[in-house]
């Protein structure tokens, strides 16, 4: 293989990788955490995709849309839990993934009533467009933005995680939740806090991905069901499965079009297979589902 | 005083009498045209067009034909085509509807056409572009009033090669019309001599990154790139295509949906550039076009793309068939008759009704889209006039 045509495939499969990421670690902390589904983590992603268009409709930056579109997807997604998912908290996994996907459908169909279901388009600023030379190959600069970007949040949350008092917490609380609760800490309020900066990932992750992807109803649908496949094969709750799963589909995605383009979609879920079969708590999980019981 | 009012009141009811029996008796029983449209679902904006489309017709053409009055019953099929089954039998069953309009998924269209076949139901598909439906599956009372595949692709091959490009690199979603559309295509542009540099379908709906194959494309260097997608799909895939710098290097060709009217906010000036074979473009230069844009944006106050052309289109069809026989619906083979032997000139040229294959004859364009004055929209390039499908593939049963 040409290396630049493999040095340009390994730049996709990371820039696809780096999307997949900002879902999927809202996701699977929350799903650590709290052994909560919620997969209307994907109309949050939706709905700042949404808005990042309403405000450069509205005369404002590709920035200002960065900045502000996630802070409200945080705050929805923070209403949302409190309003709404809350309820079914202790009902496990089917009574969760009924209500999220009811919300899927409301959001899709509120969505549709308010910006009608033609698809719409976000611009990139305008020294992101184009292609810039890589090593010998010409490659998008959005999407080398997206690339550096997924890499410092990698750090931002590293950091968050490991080395900080609310990570400490997290982490206590996926571990074991009962002791955990029992040494004085709130999981419910340090849940809160998990869900709106979830929230706020998809939401920058609904952002970032609007130039490239577009935005439509249904755009939440067709990229969770990947990003539950990157925390079943990374592994419930801990960052490095996240970081670990996405890289896996991302590149066996993008592989998977170029080597065995009549069996795209296998790809990904042949990871997921083999990861079912050989490590069923996925590559990295906070905890082991034997110890979980 | 109750007594008056009494009398009052029969005297009001006298008159309401009078007043409604002579008009009974003046308006005949009204036509019926059912339309299938998608008012509802991932289909609804082109649907709304047809729709649109289709009233226009009956306010020019009609909105009566020989006193009777044409109703129109419109239907959602909310984009899925079960749905639309089960709506053309609603029509024919319990509103016995004279014509049946619309249908916009050939899936639905293919399932529907036995179904109004053996009610003996004239319909004018209004976008259900799959070849087969005027091809092995043609029906006599079936027609195709918008294009079909093969119109579109074929005049693109022979057109691409003919304008130097000689190795050509296809890309298309993967479901039935983009894998129609180039297997069209490759039948006129390998005969002229011309090369396909490679061909990748990519999963429909489920792709979201189409770097990869851009990057497949890249290498393997071809003279052009023909690209098949709609909807969501081709917003992904023009903007993807222009991000990657490839527009100066590669021209980008392709058909009906890739860089449509209506998804021209969102795709931006990531389609300036990109060749298109067409049935219409808003930009015709007629006076039949001009009159139809004005009338289209005086009622419904926004340009008519080819959706709202082709919704008007069959519902003329229609029209100028209930009025070669007078508006009597009596006899439905009759109805289907004239229906086959309708020609016009409409928004998009010359329209003749081929009864060979129950399948309209049209003119092609070829436009680019460009940017004037801020704005985009197409710049025509060539029309091929005339354009017939294939009628051996039809064996058309007889009327009956």
């Amino acid at each position: 293989m040409d290396p630049n045509f493999l040095l340009e495939q390994v730049l996709n499969s990371l820039q696809f990788s780096m999307l997949l990421f900002l879902l999927a670690i809202g996701l699977s902390v929350v799903f650590g955490l709290m052994d909560y589904l919620n997969l209307a983590h994907g109309t949050v992603y939706m709905l700042a995709a949404y808005l990042a268009f309403s405000v450069t409709q509205a005369g404002g930056s590709f920035w200002m849309a960065l900045l502000l579109a996630p802070i409200a997807a945080s705050a929805i997604g923070l209403l949302l839990y409190y309003a709404l998912l809350k309820r079914v908290e202790q009902q496990g996994h089917l009574a969760q993934v009924l209500l999220t996907v009811g919300v899927i459908y409301m959001g899709t169909d509120l969505l549709r009533i308010v910006y009608g279901d033609l698809p719409k388009g976000v611009s990139v600023p305008a020294f992101l467009e184009g292609a810039t030379n890589v090593l010998g190959v010409a490659y998008p600069k959005y999407r080398l933005f997206i690339i550096a970007l997924g890499l410092a949040l990698m750090g931002v949350l590293y950091v968050l995680l490991e080395r900080t008092r609310l990570g400490a917490l997290v982490r206590a609380g996926v571990d074991d939740r009962d002791t955990a609760e029992t040494l004085g800490i709130d999981i419910a309020k340090v849940f809160a806090l998990v869900f709106a900066i979830g929230a706020y990932l998809a939401g920058l992750g609904g952002v970032v991905a609007a130039p490239v992807f577009g935005v439509y109803p249904g755009m939440d649908v067709s990229v969770i069901i990947l990003v539950l496949i990157v925390v079943v094969v990374g592994g419930l709750g801990s960052l490095g499965g996240a970081i670990l799963g996405s890289l896996l589909i991302g590149f066996a995605d993008t592989f998977g079009k170029i080597l065995l383009p009549q069996f795209a979609m296998m790809m990904i879920y042949l990871v997921m297979a083999l990861a079912l079969i050989f490590r069923p708590s996925g590559l990295l999980p906070a905890r082991r589902f034997s110890q979980a019981g | 005083m109750t007594q008056t009012r009494r009398a009052a009141g029969f005297g009001l009811c006298a008159a309401a009498a009078l007043a409604l029996a002579p008009g009974a008796a003046r308006s005949a029983e009204p036509i019926k045209i059912g339309a299938i449209v998608a008012t509802s679902g991932n289909d609804t904006a082109q649907g709304a067009e047809l729709t649109n489309g289709m009233r226009l017709a009956i306010e020019q053409f009609g909105p009566s034909v020989n006193g009777r009055d044409i109703r129109l019953l419109v239907e959602d099929d909310t984009s899925n085509p079960n749905v639309g089954l089960q709506k053309a039998r609603k029509l024919i069953q319990s509103d016995g509807v004279d014509i049946i309009a619309g249908i916009q998924l050939s899936s639905a269209a293919l399932a529907i056409s036995p179904v109004v076949s053996a009610a003996r139901v004239p319909t004018v598909l209004s976008l259900s572009a799959a070849n087969a439906l005027t091809g092995e599956k043609c029906s006599p009372w079936v027609f195709r009033a918008s294009y079909a595949n093969s119109q579109l692709a074929e005049p693109l091959g022979k057109w691409a090669f003919e304008k130097g490009y000689k190795s050509v690199y296809i890309l298309g979603s993967d479901f039935v019309t983009p894998r129609e559309l180039a297997s069209d295509f490759r039948k006129t542009f390998e005969k002229a001599g011309g090369k396909v540099a490679g061909e990748a379908f990519s999963p429909f709906g489920k792709t979201q990154d189409f770097g990869p194959y851009l990057s497949q494309v890249r290498a393997a260097a071809p003279d052009a790139l023909l690209a098949i997608y709609f909807g969501a799909e081709a917003i992904l895939f023009t903007k993807q295509y222009e991000s990657f710098g490839m527009k100066d290097k590669l021209p980008m060709i392709a058909t009906l949906g890739t860089t449509p009217v209506m998804l021209r906010q969102a795709q931006g000036d990531s389609s300036v550039g990109v060749i298109s074979s067409l049935n219409y473009i808003p930009e015709l230069d007629t006076p039949e076009n001009k009159a139809f844009q004005a009338s289209y944006k005086a009622k419904f106050g926004s340009t008519a793309s080819e959706f709202g052309v082709m919704g008007f289109d069959s519902m003329r069809f229609a029209i100028e068939g209930l009025k070669k026989v007078n508006g009597a619906t009596d006899d439905r083979a009759a109805l289907a008759r004239a229906i086959s032997q309708v020609s016009f000139k409409g928004p998009r040229g010359p329209m003749t009704m081929d009864p060979k294959t129950n399948h309209v004859s049209q003119n092609i364009y070829i436009a680019k889209a460009v940017k004037t004055d801020g704005e985009v929209g197409f710049e025509l390039l060539d029309t091929i006039t005339n354009v017939t499908t294939d009628s051996t593939a039809c064996n058309m049963p007889p009327l009956k």
